[in-house]
């Protein structure tokens, strides 16, 4: 197919899509198609955000001394192939070469704690939920590569019973996005037309509901004059938003079909394992059906839903006792229970990458075009202070990430070099050609170097 | 300070509408910076890196956002700090004006609007709250106030005629959809006007309950005669979806549909039996009217002509709404709708009856004022603290929040001295619903719970409670259950207890954590925490700490998990403070919690700050200056019946704020709406 000359080779595939699916496109067509025609593909981010911190020395690789971090007085780099990953980290040894792990950025200006909720993700302190400030960098992206769904968060709490949070997301300053707890009900949402099998009345029904609605509500806004204006403008707007969606999901329900997981019982487990495991699949599955290109799984997010028991491997003690285990007496248990979680976190993370790899686009695979970030929202430890804050990030958007097996220590906090949490996420926006230096807050006791631009040791 | 100055007096003069030349006005605003700014943010010292005298006006972001902070720092009363003199009503007003000027020129910044926001009620100045003003004119904004989640409940178990949602305690569940989630910040009421919406998110998630529910309805046994009808017909006609949407019209909304309710939905009705089935149609009619807005915003609008202060009463109907959904949960009952319908709560005479008797209801009735004391006092936050002490487990936190319950209800049942009692009252209740009825649980309970009301583990219960308990103790503030919620893994939250003392008794204010503190105490298991604390005593942080520190601390009488003790790591337990509010009946050291709390339980303003949070529950906004009649009405009403509840709860649902209501501002039409 690639010795097509261009042209042919785009009417060639536009011709196959509209063959295949009427419609709408095959996904993996369009986005073949869109490479054809020198357009690339929108490209996708994937944030794994795990409650209760991350302690720098869980993602350092074996064979060189781990360096304090008063000790750090300037930028080191390192080949990750001359070393050993982590414990945690082995699942993804296979994408080593498209690994980077960096040391040494901080985040003061998030307050830290048990969590930093929002300001993780955003850069800001939070204020536990009470200052969202703006956007955080999944909804910035998502808004700058909107799919059906702009941005979607999935995550699990402490509570099973707990359905929808509000602890990670915000698409906008006051307005977190929900965190779906519940993996069936992020499956109806994403997946319901498929879910319905036949019953594609029910979806005529709901669909003529929410045009109805939208009519019914634009009626009782223009009566109520400017009463609470906004209130009745967000009920409005999200009806007209669920009526595209679900007419878009019904468009797309062949091609859904396709990509949709298989509803299993793991869908409606209590076990935590099973839930997370089944949130990785629904946003693995999201991306590949081109619902989404921005998926964060907040994996016990934020006071208190970070005190998860992990029970599906074998661990009966919660993460804030282990959280406090490490943080006070530097236990060996503490330590190997909380790296046994973070490994099957980096577990899924690569069945999701080895999932995309299988996946043609353009003239390669989703994967090339994919970033996974890995954090904390609790920064370095249990109760954070954000002097340092570890993050792992795979993938390279098409090689504009120098994420080619790289472990980055950065200079201490205030030293000549160093550089805040606010740098990565400038980093991604580069690389997402959406370019800006000043994401987030700054931190007011550095210097403007520190916070300003992208991460030169990330961005090519 | 050239160019500070300019701007502000050219800010001064656009308010005053006066020409550049007035001398008076730049002269009124000058003498305001000289006098309470420039002493530590000025050419002699630059407190926090602030230098104000040489700040140029907000032309960039970064001007702009310190001219903000400077607005609201005056707005807020947060500066001049405390210790400093006060400026001059008149002159602080004049000095806000200016500067919100001066900012909306340049991108438009109310720090007002902050005041109206859950959690910022307290920097409204008391004593203008507490001062009768020259005109009574007190009315809310006209507003949309989402259902609370309780009250979801009920209206979607009574139309499904089951209990759809539903409290599974052991589960963790409580019953509240999260389609309506709480949206406000900690410490505050939960069930505000202001914040609560409907997102994307949520409003999916609405659709579907309301989608199962009208479901649910189709399927009942017991249902409205017309669903059946429907149901029977093959296919149903106009005339039957007609019938089917007046039936749920009565049972959602209490009222009959208007024509163009009626032909739009009947239009959808037809639309979706051609498109799915009859039956889906007839679910997609009774869902839409579950999703009407007017389901699912508690509509507060107002009709009539405005009165010389621009305000309007409340219509019958919605003050009825208003009145029911103060004090329960359930739709309004036979009697209420039945006002409601015939028009007769036109009359401040009739609602005055009908608010008498909504708040002589059985507590177990009217479940929004033991909500009010439990998110009042937040003891209801004890199961949610984590400890890890092995020793400690099975200590049945949700047991002490069911004694805690007991308590406030059993005060509230005889409703006098309400407010001092819940402070000092001496008798408690311990596993007032019995012991758990299995042995092992039973030993637990007796080797853990017990203990913590130094009570003996072989204690003979009795039904007989409230009881004295073996060692001093008193009121709620010394009930294991709150002093549970204001502890954490290791250790009494004295400040967070401070904080709260001073916010929700005092009616002070506390800062935020600025940015960059490091918010940590020592962990050295060797200090008690009197001694970990005077790492707080640094002048940087003592500044904030000075207001919550000495008022926790009396309450170190009592461990971590409410025990009184004698001792503390083998040392006498201290258990001094000091109260420093401003108020002389208040101000001065304290001892020991007893006789702490028996100062603040006879104190005016304690009892006034008390009211004032009672405006913010039972209004679901906070007050401002033009609620002040209403707030003396309520507090002279709580003194007149002998500190009495009901009387304050009828004074505020039979006030001004709650019953006139402030239209918008006239906004441009807008240009068009669907059919």
């Amino acid at each position: 197919m690639n010795e097509l000359p261009p042209l042919a080779r785009r009417r060639f595939l536009k011709g196959l899509t509209l063959g295949a699916t009427g419609v709408a496109l095959n996904p993996l067509l369009q986005r073949m198609a869109l490479a054809a025609d020198g357009q690339p593909a929108a490209p996708r981010f994937l944030f794994v955000v795990e409650g209760n911190g991350l302690p720098p020395l869980q993602v350092h690789p074996a064979g060189i001394p781990f360096v304090e971090r008063a000790q750090r007085d300037k930028v080191a780099i390192h080949a990750l192939r001359e070393l050993t990953l982590p414990p945690a980290l082995q699942p993804v040894a296979a994408f080593r070469d498209r690994l980077a792990i960096i040391q040494g950025l901080s985040g003061r200006m998030c307050g830290g704690g048990h969590s930093s909720d929002h300001g993780a993700l955003g850069a800001y302190h939070a204020n536990n939920g009470r200052h969202i400030q703006a956007a955080t960098i999944d909804a910035t992206l998502g808004q700058a590569f909107p799919g059906i769904f702009p941005s979607v968060t999935l995550g699990i709490a402490s509570n099973p019973d707990e359905a929808v949070i509000f602890n990670c997301s915000a698409d906008a300053p006051g307005r977190s996005l929900p965190t779906i707890c519940q993996p069936h009900l992020a499956y109806a949402r994403m997946f319901g037309s498929v879910a319905e099998g036949g019953a594609r009345a029910s979806f005529a029904a709901k669909r003529n509901l929410l045009d109805h609605l939208r009519g019914d509500v634009a009626r009782v806004r223009q009566r109520l004059g400017g009463v609470d204006r906004e209130k009745l403008d967000a009920y409005l707007s999200a009806y007209e938003t669920l009526g595209g969606q679900s007419t878009r999901l019904v468009e797309s329900r062949d091609r859904l079909k396709k990509s949709a997981p298989v509803a299993s019982d793991k869908f409606m487990s209590t076990v935590e394992t099973d839930r997370l495991d089944a949130h990785f699949e629904l946003a693995t599955a999201a991306m590949i059906g081109g619902l989404t290109n921005v998926a964060t799984i907040a994996s016990g997010v934020g006071f208190p839903y970070f005190n998860v028991t992990f029970t599906g491997l074998g661990i009966e003690q919660g993460k804030h006792p282990i959280g406090h285990d490490l943080y006070n007496t530097d236990s060996r248990a503490g330590w190997e229970r909380s790296e046994k979680i973070r490994r099957f976190h980096f577990e899924l993370i690569a069945r999701f990458m080895t999932r995309l790899q299988t996946i043609p686009e353009g003239n390669g695979t989703m994967l090339d075009n994919t970033v996974v970030v890995y954090l904390s929202d609790a920064a370095e430890t249990h109760h954070s202070r954000c002097f340092e804050w570890p993050m792992v990030v795979l993938g390279n958007v098409n090689a504009r990430l120098r994420t080619d097996g790289r472990y980055v220590v950065l200079p201490d906090y205030g030293k000549p070099g160093h550089r805040t949490i606010n740098t990565v996420y400038n980093t991604l926006l580069h690389a997402a050609g959406k370019p800006r230096d000043d994401f987030g807050k700054p931190d007011p006791n550095l210097d403007k170097t520190m916070h300003r631009g992208p991460l030169s040791e990330l961005l090519v | 300070m050239r160019n500070l100055t300019t701007a502000l007096i050219a800010a001064c003069f656009a308010v005053a509408g006066l020409a550049p030349s007035s001398a008076a006005t730049a002269d009124g605003l000058q003498p305001f910076l000289r006098e309470h700014c420039f002493k530590c943010h000025g050419p002699d010292k630059q407190k926090g890196d602030v230098r104000l005298d040489t700040l140029a006006p907000p032309a960039d972001a970064k001007m702009h956002e310190m001219w903000k902070t400077v607005l609201e720092k005056i707005t807020l009363g947060e500066m001049p700090p405390e210790e400093e003199p006060r400026p001059p009503r008149l002159e602080r007003e004049h000095a806000i004006a200016a500067l919100e000027t001066a900012l909306g020129g340049s991108g438009g910044f109310s720090a007002k609007d902050k005041l109206l926001l859950p959690g910022m009620g307290n920097y409204v100045d008391h004593a203008t709250l507490f001062t009768e003003p020259a005109v009574r004119r007190a009315a809310s904004p006209a507003r949309l106030w989402r259902i609370s989640p309780h009250i979801f409940k009920d209206f979607v178990n009574g139309l499904a005629a089951k209990p759809v949602l539903q409290a599974k305690r052991n589960q963790g569940g409580n019953g509240l959809h999260p389609a309506l989630p709480f949206m406000t910040p900690a410490h505050t009421f939960r069930d505000a006007a202001l914040p609560h919406a409907f997102e994307e998110a949520t409003t999916e998630l609405l659709v579907d309950i309301a989608w199962r529910v009208a479901g649910l309805q189709l399927a009942a046994k017991q249902g409205p005669a017309a669903f059946k009808v429907a149901q029977a017909a093959a296919p149903p006609g106009e005339a039957e979806y007609r019938a089917v949407i007046a039936a749920q019209f009565g049972l959602a909304l209490l009222r009959d549909p208007e024509p163009a309710e009626v032909k739009n939905l009947t239009a959808l009705a037809l639309r979706t039996a051609a498109d799915a089935s009859p039956q889906e149609a007839l679910q997609t009619v009774l869902s839409a009217v579950l999703l009407t807005p007017e389901a699912v915003f508690r509509h507060e609008i107002g009709q009539g002509k405005p009165d010389e202060h621009g305000r309007v009463p409340l219509s019958s109907r919605e003050i009825g709404y208003a009145l029911n959904y103060a004090l329960r949960d359930e739709p309004p009952d036979a009697r209420l709708r039945g006002a409601m319908g015939a028009d007769r709560l036109a009359t401040a005479a009739t609602v005055h009856a009908e608010a008498a008797r909504l708040v002589n209801l059985p507590l177990a009735a009217a479940p929004r004022v033991l909500r009010f004391f439990q998110e009042f006092f937040e003891y209801t936050r004890a199961p949610e603290v984590f400890k890890d002490a092995l020793e400690t487990k099975h200590y049945f936190p949700p047991q002490l929040v069911d004694d805690a319950d007991r308590f406030v209800l059993h005060i509230l049942a005889e409703d006098r001295d309400i407010l001092a009692r819940l402070l000092t009252d001496e008798q408690y209740f311990v596993f007032a619903n019995g012991l758990p009825n299995r042995a092992p649980p039973e030993a637990r309970a007796r080797k853990t719970y017990l203990p913590i009301f130094s009570l003996p583990s072989d204690w003979n219960w009795t039904a007989q409670q409230p009881v004295k308990l073996p060692a001093p103790r008193a009121g709620l503030l010394m009930h294991p259950a709150w002093l549970l919620a204001f502890s954490d893994n290791e250790k009494n939250q004295a400040i967070q207890r401070g904080q709260w003392i001073r916010t929700h008794l005092l009616g002070g204010t506390v800062p935020d954590v600025p940015i960059g503190v490091n918010a940590q105490l020592p962990t050295d298991p060797l200090l008690t925490l009197r001694e970990k604390m005077k790492v707080t005593r640094a002048e940087y942080c003592w500044r904030c700490h000075q207001r919550m520190d000495l008022l926790g601390l009396p309450l170190e009488q009592f461990d971590d998990f409410g025990r009184h003790r004698t001792q503390e790591l083998d040392r006498p337990v201290v258990t001094t403070g000091e109260i420093t509010i401003g108020d002389p009946q208040l101000d001065g050291a304290v001892t020991d919690p007893f006789d702490y709390m028996r100062r603040l339980a006879a104190s005016a303003r304690v009892r006034q700050v008390f009211v004032r949070h009672a405006f913010r529950y039972w209004l679901g906004r906070n007050e401002t200056a033009d609620d002040a009649p209403t707030l003396i009405d309520a507090d002279r009403a709580y003194v007149a019946g002998g500190g009495s509840m009901k009387a304050l709860i009828a004074s505020l649902l039979t006030s001004d704020s709650f019953r006139y209501r402030r239209p918008p501002p006239a906004k441009p039409a807008l240009a068009s709406a669907p059919p």
